[in-house]
């Protein structure tokens, strides 16, 4: 009995201690990079804990324009240039896909598994192949007036938030459809007998069970959307319209820029995508799981 | 459903179709045509596949550049891919035990993938592996020289790759609900005719979860083949082009260049390869993938 019960608490600490180990080396560059924006100098050691402590970094980062030796970039313009794509992509495409995944999963039409077969065609097609021809219609001389230089909010980002108009994320769709399939048809019937048409099927009486995948597609496309650096890098031309990942990797170390205030800056434009994050964590983190393969 | 109107649900779909036609369609039609067209001067001129030749062609410049590109992604992701799967499950099955604080870990394990992929979190990754970086310190402690990661091709590759296996939290996630749904009863059975942990894991979980294997394994596999950032940011597809993995190569002929035919061309290749594997992968699947129904 004694050394049954000597077993069992070693493998216990093996499995929390592994466990423990390897969370620890995954967040401890992040940890790392925290201390460091408060290091003075060098890049710091090994430790969390800065050798010599400043604030310097962190009050550079917080003047606008705070980016030292790349003049005239505002982070705050480039955070408000990186909603200008991230706002209209979330909206649009959490809910175009919304409607396509339910007419594909609750309809009965003529050519539905064809549009079933489409959408995962398209899930497993590289989007390295459509990116050129995208480009060439997008820069043509009939289109691109459209967008370039334009002078309207969320106009100059066309290009990069377009397709959520019109559902083109396959995979926001199959996590729709893989939701949909959990949830019993027996509730749009009734709803449906008792009067309700199937857009009001959709919004009254499904939309409280699917909360979390809406909040969980929304989320993913926040964070895909937040961090996309070969779309603008395609797209945008001007210096005025940059988003944040096209003006961080201009941040160089150099006698203006300590390391500590290239750190800080680093972590400020994260923020709000950590923010985000843990917002919507509770609906979040197993539902990407839940819905992307079920049955 | 009873009096429902035939035509709503073409209606619904009108911008879904709009999207697919103009957004998939459309393009991919059309740069398999770009690929056959050169510009010379102000004219678009046929050449039909001679663009393919070039690239095939290890005695012309851009058929070396195509041809190394090649070589470097199938080594990126033949390393990545692998590995990610390895790590994810083994993370996963641990945390599928019943564990304290299940809810802390699944979130530590997703955090590099939220950041993992932001640029600015990217390029200081670049600071991480340099000679002066995190790293080498680390390794300082246990009296180890410093190893110039990033000006070595292999520290180089390792680097980048490693950068992309941190991000395993979503494929962690996914494995980790598939083992949950994994029937208690089938363990117990195992249990009363002996089987040990390992072979409960090797005979019942392994076998029940290889639907979602694949499903992991395929995403990644697209994925990785399309890898950007990382060799952009960190290493710039040096030192002499050790990571300039393809879809480097594409966006610089391209997009830098100017060269929309040339890159469509790599583009069509890239999507042929990706297609062989998987198809290859769904192919090979009937001789290892468990269905339960």
């Amino acid at each position: 009995m004694k050394k049954r019960k000597v077993r069992y608490a070693l493998k216990e600490t093996l499995k929390y201690g592994i466990i423990i180990l390897v969370a620890f080396f995954m967040l401890y560059p992040l940890i790392w990079i925290v201390g460091a924006s408060f290091n003075e100098g060098a890049k710091g050691s090994v430790l969390f804990w800065p050798e010599k402590f400043t604030l310097e970094g962190w009050s550079k980062a917080f003047k606008a324009p705070g980016w030292g030796s790349v003049e005239g970039y505002s982070l705050f313009r480039a955070l408000w240039n990186t909603l200008q794509i991230v706002i209209p992509q979330v909206l649009f495409m959490t809910f175009t896909t919304l409607i396509t995944a339910y007419v594909v999963s609750r309809f009965r039409f003529k050519g539905r598994k064809i549009v079933f077969a489409l959408i995962i065609g398209t899930l497993l097609m590289p989007n390295t192949i459509f990116r050129i021809p995208m480009y060439a219609f997008w820069k043509s001389a009939l289109i691109a007036p459209l967008w370039e230089n334009s002078t309207l909010p969320f106009m100059p980002y066309l290009p990069l938030w377009a397709g959520s108009l019109f559902a083109v994320n396959s995979f926001s769709v199959f996590m729709y459809i893989q939701f949909f399939r959990s949830i019993p048809r027996d509730l749009d019937e009734a709803a449906v007998l008792d009067g309700a048409n199937r857009m009001q099927v959709l919004f009254h009486v499904l939309m409280p069970i699917l909360k979390p995948v809406v909040i969980t597609v929304a989320l993913l496309l926040f964070i895909s959307a937040y961090n996309d650096y070969q779309g603008p890098l395609i797209y945008l031309g001007s210096a005025e319209t940059y988003p944040l990942s096209l003006v961080l990797p201009m941040l160089k170390v150099d006698s203006t820029n300590s390391y500590a205030s290239v750190y800080a800056r680093s972590i400020l434009s994260v923020l709000i995508l950590i923010i985000v994050f843990f917002s919507a964590q509770k609906y979040f983190v197993g539902n990407e799981a839940d819905t992307a393969i079920k049955g | 459903m009873v009096g429902e109107k035939k035509w709503l649900p073409y209606v619904l779909l009108i911008p879904w179709l709009i999207g697919f036609l103009l957004f998939k369609l459309y393009p991919f039609i059309n740069s398999f045509i770009m690929s056959l067209f050169e510009e010379k001067g102000r004219n678009v001129v046929f050449v039909g596949l001679e663009h393919y030749k070039t690239l095939f062609n290890p005695n012309l410049w851009e058929g070396q550049q195509f041809l190394n590109s090649l070589k470097v992604t199938f080594i990126y992701v033949f390393i990545t891919v692998p590995l990610i799967l390895v790590v994810s499950l083994l993370v996963a099955q641990i945390l599928a035990q019943k564990i304290k604080g299940v809810g802390f870990f699944r979130t530590a394990f997703y955090i590099p993938t939220l950041l993992g992929a932001n640029v600015g979190i990217v390029f200081l990754w670049r600071y991480i592996f340099e000679t002066d970086g995190l790293i080498n310190h680390f390794l300082a402690l246990f009296g180890v020289e410093r190893v110039p990661f990033l000006g070595r091709p292999a520290g180089a590759m390792a680097s980048i790759i490693l950068l992309r296996v941190w991000q395993f939290g979503s494929t962690m996630l996914i494995f980790l609900n598939a083992l949950k749904n994994v029937p208690e009863t089938l363990y117990e059975a195992a249990m009363i005719d002996g089987a040990n942990k390992f072979q409960r894991f090797r005979h019942i979980t392994l076998p029940m979860i290889t639907p979602i294997i694949l499903f992991n394994g395929v995403m990644r596999l697209i994925e990785c083949f399309q890898a950007f950032n990382g060799p952009n940011l960190i290493t710039q597809g040096g030192p002499e082009n050790s990571t300039r993995v393809i879809n480097l190569l594409i966006y610089e002929t391209a997009f830098k260049s100017g060269n929309l035919n040339l890159g469509s061309a790599m583009s069509w290749i890239l999507f042929i390869i990706i297609m062989l594997f998987t198809i290859l992968i769904f192919r090979s699947s009937r001789y290892w993938v468990y269905y339960q129904d």
